[in-house]
């Protein structure tokens, strides 16, 4: 067994896909009196979900998802307004603040990992 | 990592809106202005903002520019407004034509003021933002202590 766990490279993944996507919030704000401006969104969580409920044996399952990548999609299903662009502010907010937490929570995570091992490191001495 | 390619959106976004804030202002002062340099009557400004793609030095780098294309904002140009003006009667004043009308700037003093709330309000969203990722940024940086 490593001590090292293996889930650091699935919670940076997470990690990388909630900036992304915080990137295309900030943006779709910013762009919120841009006429015909489309926002994006970024798809990752419904991808990894495909992948775990996929059936496929352990090995290709973690192959998958060492090559899951986040995907900027463009949002089609929010009205557009009379100069073109369809940002929903509420919408916007809304994805930040989840996005926001969900970010804590795993670095969170990743912290309380990290103390666990230096926890063992130290054969149980803090 | 380019958290600091992801801050200037937002900063971007905060630039434009002052901007447009500044040309309201300056609208709304000119709202009575029958004479500028050019000897015209004042004519309302309009900002145009536009899609501005940010190509920090990390994504340069990276090569990632056309995978993860996520752009700002900026301003496009700040055009007059051509529609007309309105005329109104008063022979005394020094810029009034033969008939006795003058010419008077075809700003809407209403008009400009829900564009200014609007672009305060998005100002306000922009910060938000802005905040947020900066939060994000911080918990990022207390991972391992």
């Amino acid at each position: 067994m490593s001590i090292v766990n293996r889930n650091y490279n699935l919670m940076q993944k997470g990690l990388d896909a909630l900036w992304l996507r915080q990137k295309v919030i900030s943006s779709n704000i910013a762009n919120i009196s841009t006429p015909g401006f489309t926002a994006s969104e970024v798809e990752f969580e419904d991808l990894f979900l495909e992948i775990m409920q996929s059936g496929e044996d352990r090995k290709t399952i973690n192959r998958m998802v060492s090559e899951l990548e986040p995907q900027i999609v463009e949002d089609q299903t929010t009205p557009i307004n009379e100069n073109g662009n369809n940002v929903d502010i509420d919408k916007q907010n809304v994805e930040m603040v989840r996005t926001t937490l969900a970010y804590q929570t795993v670095t969170r995570l990743m912290a309380d990992e990290i103390s666990r091992e230096k926890y063992a490191i130290n054969e149980g001495r803090r | 990592m380019a958290f600091l390619g992801t801050l200037n959106i937002g900063g971007s976004a905060l630039s434009v809106q002052k901007t447009r804030l500044n040309i309201i202002a300056q609208n709304i002062a000119n709202a009575n202005t029958t004479r500028t340099e050019t000897g015209e009557p004042y004519r309302r400004k309009i900002v145009q903002v536009a899609e501005d793609n940010i190509n920090d030095f990390g994504a340069i780098l990276q090569n990632e520019q056309e995978i993860y294309q996520v752009s700002g904002v900026m301003v496009e140009a700040i055009v007059d407004d051509q529609s007309p003006l309105k005329a109104v009667y008063n022979p005394s004043h020094p810029d009034a034509d033969e008939n006795g009308y003058v010419m008077m700037p075809n700003v809407d003093t209403t008009t400009e003021m829900v564009e200014m709330i609007e672009a305060s309000r998005s100002y306000e969203a922009n910060v938000t933002a802005f905040n947020a990722i900066k939060q994000m940024a911080t918990n990022a940086l207390t991972i391992g202590k």
